[in-house]
C-alpha cells in the first residue's frame, strides 16, 4: 500500500461515519412500514403474509446492511480477535433471507474489468444487469466529474489496497449507489431541502394490481392481496398523494368489494351434493375398510342383487364401477319413485348388451316383466325408463326413455369429439326397441336429446357414479345439476345408501 | 294362464333340469335338486368354464337377476316339461360382468 493512498483513505473514513449516522436515520423512517404492515391485519395475517412478503414487501435490505454489510466493508466495526476484516456474508445470514448471487470467480472479474475499460471498475459493475443499470443510472446523474466518486471512494469499494482487487469483487449493496446518488444530490441542491419521504408514483398501486391479476387468475385473493398493500401503505401515503379521508374511503369499498367476493366464491364452491357429516363420514370408512378386508363378505342383499366387499371396494376413488354396483342402485332410484307413485323402470345394465347382440326378440318380455305388477304392458304408458348403457366394457352411459316427453336421451359424461355420432347410434338403436316394444313403426314427434352441457368427468373412473346420478336426476324428472368435484361426496354417499338399501333424501325434489 | 304358471309353482318337483345359456359358451344342463342352492349350480357351471364365480351374473329368461345364495325352488324361473328325460326344465342365461370407468 503506498502512502498516497493511506493518506486518501483517511478523510474517506471520516466522510463514511457521517454517512452511517445519516443512513441509521433512514433506517428509522423506514422501519415503522415494516410494522404497521405486520400487525394492521391481524385477521389476514396468518394466511397472506408468506405471499405478500414475498412477493410484496418493498424491498428493504436495511436489517441485511446493519448486521453484515457495515461493520466489516467499511472497517470500522472490525472484530480484532481475528485476522478476517469482516464477517462472511453466509455465515452472518438470516435464515430467511433471499439467496445471494454468487460471487465472480477471480478470472472473471479480472476479464470483465479488462474487456469493459482500462480503469478499474466498480465492483457493482461486475454483478449482473440489474445492479449495472441501478450503478449506470447513479453515474448517469451524477456525471463524469462528480465529487461523490473520489478515488477514495473507489479504494474503499476495492477494500483495503490495490492488491485485494479480487476479494473486492462482492455481492452488490443497492444502499451504497442510492447513498452516493443522494450524496450527489445533496451536494448539488442547496443544504436544507433534502427531503426524507419519497412521493410514490401513482402508478405503483395499479401496476401492483395489474400483477396480482397476471400472477394469480383469482380476483378475491388479488383484492384481498391489494387491501393488505393499501393498508400499510396508508400510513405514508396520506403525507404525499391523498388525504387520509381518501384513504380511509379505497379502504372501505375494497373491504365491501371483498365481502362480495367471498360471497360469490362461497356460491360457486357450493357442492351440488352436500358433503357428509363427520359420523356419516366414519362409517363409510369403517364400511370400506371392512369390505377391503373381507372381500366376500355380503352387506346387502336386495332386488336379488348380493353386493359383497369387492363390489363396495370400487366405490372407492378411482375404481371403476361394476354392473352389481349400477344395478343395485338404478334400482334404488326406481323403488323410491315408485313409492311416490311416478312410473319410472330401470333396466339391468345387461339389457342393452343383450338387445344389441341378439336382437329385439331376446329381451322381448324384460320390461313386461318388471311391469307385470302394474298390470301396463304398454311403454308408453311410463314416465321414465332408465337403460344404463355399458361400451365396450369400459365405458358407463344412460340412456333414457322419456314418452311423456316424446324424447330418448343419451347421457355420456365423457363426450368424445364425435359425440354426435355416438348420439345417433344409441339413439337409433333406442328408437328402435321402443318401436318394438310399443308395436308401431313410426316414432312421430320424437327427438333425440343429448344436451352440450352436461355433467362431464374430470378423470377416467367416474362414469358409472355419472351415470346413476344422472339416472337419479332423470328419474325425478330433473336436469343434472352437479359437478365433477361432487363425484367424491357421491361415491362416499353411494356407500352409505347402498348398505342401508336407500336413497338419501333429496332436498329439492319437484 | 296365471292359473297354470301357480299351478306349476305349487307342483315343484324335486328335482329339475336347468340350462344355462351364455355367449360364446354355449349351453349346458344341469339337472339338479330344488332344495339346493343356485349357487351348486352357478359355482360347477363356473368350474366348468374357468370362470370367477364374482364375475358372473346369472339372469332369467325375462331378465330378472337371480342370486346365487336363493334355493332354486325358490327361484321364479319358467318351467316346462321336456319329454325326453321326464324333468321340468328352465333356462337362465350367464352374463359376464360389466365395468366400466372411462
Amino acid at each position: 500500500m503506498s502512502t498516497r493512498m493511506r493518506v486518501m483513505m483517511i478523510p474517506h473514513r471520516q466522510h463514511q461515519q457521517k454517512t452511517r449516522k445519516k443512513a441509521s436515520r433512514t433506517t428509522t423512517t423506514r422501519k415503522p412500514h415494516r410494522q404497521t404492515r405486520a400487525c394492521n391485519v391481524p385477521e389476514l395475517r396468518s394466511t397472506l403474509l408468506p405471499m405478500t412478503s414475498r412477493h410484496h414487501r418493498p424491498r428493504n435490505h436495511g436489517q441485511n446492511r446493519t448486521t453484515y454489510w457495515s461493520p466489516g466493508q467499511r472497517g470500522a466495526r472490525r472484530n480484532p480477535n481475528t485476522s478476517c476484516p469482516r464477517p462472511s456474508p453466509q455465515k452472518t445470514k438470516r435464515p430467511n433471507a433471499p439467496p445471494r448471487r454468487q460471487r465472480q470467480s477471480f478470472n472473471q472479474a479480472i476479464h470483465l474489468r479488462d474487456k469493459h475499460s482500462a480503469e478499474p471498475r466498480f465492483a457493482s459493475n461486475l454483478r449482473g444487469p440489474a445492479s449495472r443499470t441501478a450503478h449506470q443510472k447513479a453515474s448517469h446523474k451524477l456525471g463524469e466529474s462528480s465529487p461523490a466518486t473520489p478515488m477514495g471512494a473507489t479504494l474503499s469499494r476495492f477494500g483495503r489496497s490495490f492488491s485485494s482487487v479480487a476479494s473486492s469483487v462482492r455481492p452488490f449493496n443497492p444502499r451504497s449507489s442510492i447513498r452516493r446518488h443522494e450524496r450527489a444530490r445533496r451536494a448539488a441542491a442547496p443544504s436544507g431541502v433534502t427531503k426524507t419521504v419519497q412521493k410514490k408514483p401513482p402508478q405503483e398501486f395499479k401496476r401492483a394490481r395489474d400483477n396480482v391479476y397476471r400472477r394469480k387468475n383469482d380476483p378475491l385473493m388479488a383484492e384481498i392481496e391489494l387491501l393488505v398493500i393499501l393498508k400499510s401503505k396508508a400510513q405514508y401515503q396520506t403525507s404525499g398523494l391523498r388525504t387520509k379521508q381518501q384513504v380511509d374511503q379505497e379502504l372501505e369499498e375494497r373491504n365491501k368489494l371483498i365481502q362480495k367476493l367471498m360471497k360469490e366464491k362461497a356460491d360457486k364452491d357450493r357442492f351440488a351434493v352436500a358433503p357428509l357429516d363427520q359420523a356419516s363420514m366414519q362409517r363409510t370408512k369403517e364400511i370400506i375398510t371392512k369390505a377391503s378386508q373381507q372381500q366376500g363378505h355380503s352387506f346387502c342383499t336386495k332386488f336379488r342383487i348380493t353386493i359383497a366387499g369387492h363390489d363396495l371396494v370400487k366405490l372407492c376413488p378411482n375404481q371403476w364401477l361394476n354392473d352389481n354396483i349400477i344395478d343395485f342402485y338404478i334400482n334404488l332410484i326406481t323403488e323410491r319413485e315408485k313409492a311416490k307413485g311416478r312410473k319410472v323402470e330401470g333396466m339391468t345394465t345387461h339389457f342393452f348388451t343383450t338387445f344389441e347382440r341378439n336382437g329385439y326378440q331376446k329381451v322381448a318380455r324384460w320390461l313386461s316383466r318388471k311391469t307385470k305388477e302394474y298390470c301396463r304392458k304398454n311403454i308408453m304408458e311410463l314416465d321414465t325408463l332408465l337403460i344404463p348403457i355399458n361400451i365396450g366394457g369400459a365405458h358407463w352411459t344412460l340412456g333414457v326413455i322419456a314418452p311423456k316427453q316424446k324424447r330418448v336421451e343419451f347421457w355420456n359424461s365423457l363426450k368424445s369429439s364425435n359425440h354426435s355420432d355416438d348420439v345417433r347410434r344409441y339413439c337409433t338403436l333406442l328408437r328402435k326397441y321402443l318401436m318394438e316394444e310399443a308395436g308401431i313403426t313410426e316414432l312421430e314427434g320424437w327427438t333425440d336429446y343429448s344436451p352440450e352441457i352436461q355433467p362431464q368427468q374430470n378423470n377416467y373412473a367416474d362414469c358409472g357414479v355419472f351415470t346413476v346420478k344422472t339416472a337419479e336426476f332423470r328419474a325425478r324428472g330433473a336436469e343434472p345439476a352437479y359437478t365433477p368435484r361432487d363425484a367424491q361426496n357421491l361415491r362416499y354417499r353411494m356407500v352409505l345408501e347402498i348398505v342401508d338399501g336407500e336413497l338419501h333424501p333429496v332436498g329439492d325434489d319437484d | 294362464m296365471e292359473d297354470n304358471k301357480a299351478g306349476i309353482k305349487d307342483e315343484i318337483p324335486d328335482k329339475v333340469s336347468i340350462v344355462v345359456r351364455s355367449q360364446g359358451y354355449g349351453e349346458l344342463a344341469f339337472n339338479v335338486k330344488t332344495s339346493h342352492k343356485l349357487s351348486k349350480l352357478t359355482s360347477r357351471w363356473c368350474q366348468h368354464n374357468g370362470l370367477d364365480p364374482k364375475t358372473v351374473r346369472f339372469l332369467t329368461e325375462e331378465g330378472q337377476r337371480l342370486n346365487p345364495e336363493d334355493f332354486i325352488k325358490d327361484l321364479d324361473l319358467d318351467l316346462e316339461m321336456d319329454e325326453e328325460d321326464g324333468l321340468m326344465k328352465g333356462y337362465i342365461n350367464a352374463h359376464m360382468e360389466q365395468i366400466g370407468g372411462c
